[in-house]
C-alpha cells in the first residue's frame, strides 16, 4: 500500500513510529538532510524500513512534545516583528512546559532534541528558558543548587 | 566510654519508643540508638512546622511556603537545611542556630512519636550526615571504627548526655528548655570532622552528595582557617563555634531533584547557546559555578562587546576587562580609577584584542591610559575626545598601524612632535578629528606635512591664528581625495584658501564657519565645485545674504550641520553603538 506523500515516518529511540506530516517534518533541519540522502521514493510501502527516518537520540515522550511545538509553530500567523515573534515563541514554549508538567529532565531533553533535530526555534526557546532560570538565581550558590552542579574549584579572575 | 554509650542509649530509649523497642544488648543499643537518632535526625529534618526565624525568613525569601503539618515534605526540609546553612553563612553566631538545635532536639522526641520512619529506610540512615554534636565525642570519634552508625549514635547520645548532665532529665521538654544543652551542642560542631572521612566509605549514593559538596566547598573557601578534611564528598567542616550548620542528607537532596546535573548532558555548543542569552553580570557570576561554566563563560563569542559607559571602574578593573578580549569597548564618560593596571607599563604581558575603543570624555590618568594603549596594537577606531594625552600615549597610538579612525577632538597635550609621529605612522588613517586641540603653528605644519594620503575626512576646526592658507595648500597636495573638510574657526584663512580648496575634486562637505577673513562674495566661487554637496558657513552672512547665496547655489545644502561627526563614535542621541557597532547585547 503506497503511503501518501505528505506524511513522513519517524521512529524514535524507543521504537515508536510517528507519522508526521511533511510540513511539520520540514521544520526540522534534520529532515532535510535525511530526505536528501535517503530519498528512495516515498511511494514505496511503509514496510520498507529505509523510508522510516530514525531518530535515535529522541525518545517518544520528548518527540511528542517536539511535535506539539512544531504544530504550534505552524499556527503562528506570519509575518511578525522579530521581537513579537520571539515573545510568542516563548509563550508557546511556556505552555508546552506547563501542559506536560515538564521537569528539568524534560526541558533539557527538549533542548538536546531540538539540537539533534535541528529545530532552531525550539532550541532558542529552550535555551532562553534555561537562561531565564539561571538569571533568576540570586547567587552562585543558588545556581548550583538549582541545577545540582558540583563545585570543582572554578575561580573567576 | 562504653559506659557513657550505654547511658546514652538508655536516654535515647527513654525518649524514642522506636529505639526502645529495638534495643536490648549494648550493641543493639548502639544500633538502636544509631537508628534512633538517625531516624530522629531525619525526622527532624522532615519536620517543618517550627523552624527558626532564620530559616523561616530564608524560606520565604526562597519562595518556599511553610508547611504547617507535620507531614514532611522533604523538599521543604532540605530547603530548611539549605536555608539554615546558607543563612548561617551570612548571619553568623546568632542565637537562632542554637534555638534550632534545641527545637530540633525537641522535635526529635515529638517526631519520634509520630513519625513514620517509612519515608526513610536504613540506607538513608547510612547516608545521613552531621548535625550538631558534642565536643566530648570528638576524641572518642577519632578512635572509633568507620561505622557511621556508631558515630552518629555516639554523637547523638553524647549530645543528649550533655543535656542530660545539665538537667538530669530525659524529658524532651526539659531538654528543650535547658539552655546549656543548646550552648554545648553548638560549641561542638567541630567534633564530627575527623570521623567523617571514614563515613564516606559507606556512602551508597555518591550522586546526591554533590549539592552538599558544593555548598561546603564554598563555605570552605570562605573560611580558610578551618582545616578541610582530605578529599571527600561528604559534608563536614570545622565550623567556627558560633555557627550552626545543618547538612543536607542525600536523601533530602534526592527529594529536591534527582541530584542529576543535566548540564552534563549538553554539549558545549548548546551551553554557549544558553549563555548567550545572559547579561554580562550573570555571565561573570556563572563563571564561578564550576570549571566547565568557567571555560564556556570566557568563550570569546560571548564577549564581543562591552558597554561600560558612565560607569566607574575600580583599580585594576580595566585590566580585567581588557583581558576578556573584548574587541568592542565603550568607556565613554567612564571613570577609571588608578591604577588601572597591575603590570609595569614597560612590561606588557599580553596584547589585547581591542579594535574599537571609545574613551570619549572618560576620566583616566595619563599612566593608566598609557598602559592601556600599550596593550593595544590592533586598534581600528579610537576616540580620545577630551582626553589628556602625552608623548608616550601618542607613541602607543602610533603603533596601531591599522588605525582607521582617530578622534582627538579637544584633547590636550598635542605638540608638533607627537602629531608628526602619529601622522607618519598611521598610514591607514581615514578619518581624523583633531579639532580644538590648541595646536601650535608648528604642530599644524607637522600635521599637514605628514598626514597620510588615505585621509578622506578631516576636522581641524578651532586652529585660531595658527592655520594659514599655506597649510591648506599643502593639505590639498597631500590628500587630494578628501571628502570632508572642516576648517571652521580657523580665522586666519583668507580667500586664497578657497582657491586651494577648489582643487579638491571629490570634496563633498566643507565648513569654513566663522572664518571672518573670507568675504561673503567669495563663496559663490564654490559653485564650480561639482562634488560639493554641503557647505557650512555659520556666522558669516546675514540672513538676507544667505538667501541670496542659497538661490545662487541651489544644489548645495547650506548650514545643514552644526556639529561635525568626523571620527566621532556616537552622533546625536544614539548611545548603544560606537561607529555603527552595537555595544549593548
Amino acid at each position: 500500500m503506497s503511503h501518501p506523500s505528505e506524511t513522513l515516518q519517524m521512529r524514535t529511540s524507543d521504537g515508536f513510529v510517528f507519522h508526521v506530516s511533511l510540513e511539520v517534518a520540514q521544520q526540522m533541519g534534520m529532515t532535510h538532510s535525511w530526505l536528501q540522502s535517503e530519498r528512495v521514493g516515498l511511494e514505496r510501502s511503509d514496510d520498507d524500513d529505509a523510508n522510516i527516518m530514525p531518530l535515535d537520540r529522541v525518545s517518544s515522550e520528548i518527540f511528542r512534545l517536539v511535535l506539539n511545538w512544531c504544530h504550534a509553530m505552524q499556527t503562528i500567523e506570519k509575518p511578525l516583528e522579530p521581537k513579537d515573534k520571539l515573545l510568542q515563541e516563548r509563550a508557546i514554549f511556556q505552555n508546552l512546559l506547563t501542559e506536560s508538567n515538564a521537569n528539568d529532565s524534560t526541558i533539557f531533553e527538549l533542548i538536546i532534541a531540538a539540537d539533534y533535530l535541528n529545530i532552531e526555534s525550539l532550541l532558542q526557546a529552550g535555551t532562553q528558558h534555561v537562561a531565564d532560570v539561571i538569571n533568576g538565581c540570586d547567587s552562585v550558590e543558588a545556581i548550583r543548587e538549582r541545577f545540582n552542579i558540583m563545585y570543582d574549584g572554578a575561580v573567576d579572575n | 566510654m562504653s559506659g557513657r554509650k550505654h547511658k546514652g542509649a538508655e536516654n535515647i530509649e527513654n525518649l524514642c519508643p522506636v529505639a526502645r523497642k529495638r534495643s536490648t544488648s549494648k550493641n543493639g543499643a548502639i544500633a538502636a540508638a544509631a537508628t534512633g537518632p538517625a531516624t530522629k535526625t531525619s525526622s527532624v529534618y522532615e519536620h517543618t512546622s517550627s523552624p527558626s526565624v532564620l530559616t523561616f525568613e530564608a524560606l520565604e525569601e526562597m519562595g518556599i511556603g511553610m508547611l504547617d503539618s507535620e507531614e514532611s515534605s522533604s523538599s521543604a526540609l532540605s530547603a530548611i537545611a539549605l536555608a539554615v546553612s546558607t543563612t548561617s553563612d551570612e548571619n553568623s553566631n546568632e542565637t537562632t542556630p542554637y534555638a534550632n538545635v534545641s527545637r530540633m532536639a525537641h522535635q526529635q522526641a515529638r517526631m519520634s512519636l509520630n513519625s513514620t520512619t517509612s519515608t526513610l529506610d536504613n540506607s538513608g540512615v547510612n547516608n545521613t550526615i552531621i548535625e550538631v554534636f558534642n565536643e566530648d565525642t570528638q576524641e572518642r570519634f577519632l578512635q572509633q571504627s568507620a561505622e557511621k552508625l556508631h558515630v552518629l549514635a555516639q554523637a547523638k547520645r553524647t549530645a543528649l548526655v550533655t543535656s542530660e548532665c545539665s538537667s538530669n532529665s530525659n524529658s524532651p521538654s526539659k531538654r528543650t528548655r535547658n539552655p546549656l544543652a543548646t550552648v554545648t551542642c553548638n560549641n561542638q560542631i567541630e567534633s564530627l570532622l575527623p570521623p567523617v572521612p571514614q563515613q564516606q566509605q559507606q556512602q551508597q549514593t555518591p550522586l546526591s552528595l554533590m549539592p552538599s559538596t558544593s555548598k561546603q566547598a564554598v563555605m570552605r573557601q570562605k573560611r580558610p582557617t578551618t582545616a578541610p578534611p582530605p578529599p571527600q564528598t561528604l559534608t563536614s567542616r570545622l565550623a567556627p563555634t558560633d555557627d550552626f550548620f545543618v547538612y543536607r542528607t542525600p536523601v533530602m537532596s534526592a527529594h529536591i531533584s534527582n541530584g542529576i546535573n543535566y548540564f552534563e548532558k549538553l554539549s558545549d555548543e548548546i551551553l554557549l547557546d544558553i549563555f548567550k542569552w545572559l547579561p554580562k553580570k550573570t555571565l561573570l557570576r556563572i563563571a564561578t559555578v564550576c570549571r566547565r561554566f568557567n571555560c564556556c563563560a570566557h568563550d570569546e563569542t560571548l564577549w564581543t562587546r562591552l558597554d561600560l559607559g558612565l560607569r566607574t571602574l575600580c583599580p585594576n578593573a580595566l585590566e580585567q576587562v581588557v583581558k576578556r578580549g573584548v574587541p568592542v569597548l565603550r568607556l565613554a564618560q567612564a571613570e577609571i580609577q588608578d591604577p588601572a593596571f597591575t603590570c609595569d607599563p614597560s612590561f606588557i604581558d599580553f596584547q589585547s584584542r581591542l579594535q574599537y575603543l571609545d574613551l570619549s570624555l572618560a576620566s583616566i590618568s595619563l599612566n593608566s591610559l598609557s598602559t592601556l594603549l600599550a596593550h593595544c596594537r590592533q586598534l581600528k577606531k579610537l576616540s580620545l575626545e577630551h582626553a589628556e594625552i602625552n608623548d608616550k600615549i601618542c607613541f602607543e597610538i602610533a603603533q596601531n598601524s591599522s588605525l582607521e579612525t582617530l578622534n582627538l577632538s579637544m584633547a590636550s597635550g598635542l605638540n608638533a612632535n607627537n602629531v608628526g609621529q602619529m601622522m607618519e605612522s598611521l598610514t591607514k588613517l581615514n578619518s581624523l578629528n583633531i579639532s580644538w586641540t590648541d595646536l601650535s603653528a608648528d604642530a599644524v605644519t607637522a600635521l599637514v606635512t605628514h598626514i597620510p594620503s588615505n585621509v578622506i575626512r578631516l576636522n581641524v576646526a578651532g586652529c585660531r591664528r595658527v592655520l594659514f592658507d599655506i597649510h591648506v595648500v599643502t593639505l590639498q597636495k597631500r590628500c587630494p581625495q578628501l571628502l570632508e573638510l572642516d576648517l571652521s574657526d580657523c580665522n586666519s584663512l583668507t580667500p586664497a584658501a578657497l582657491t586651494a580648496i577648489m582643487k579638491f575634486n571629490s570634496l563633498e562637505y566643507l565648513s569654513v564657519s566663522r572664518c571672518y577673513l573670507i568675504p561673503a562674495a567669495s563663496f559663490i566661487e564654490l559653485k564650480n565645485m561639482t562634488s560639493l554637496t554641503y557647505l557650512d558657513i555659520f556666522g558669516m552672512l546675514s540672513d538676507a545674504a544667505m538667501e541670496v547665496l542659497e538661490k545662487q547655489m541651489p544644489k548645495i545644502g547650506i548650514n545643514k550641520f552644526i556639529h561635525s561627526s568626523v571620527g566621532r563614535p556616537t552622533v546625536g542621541t544614539r548611545r548603544t553603538s560606537i561607529w555603527g557597532l552595537r555595544t549593548r547585547d
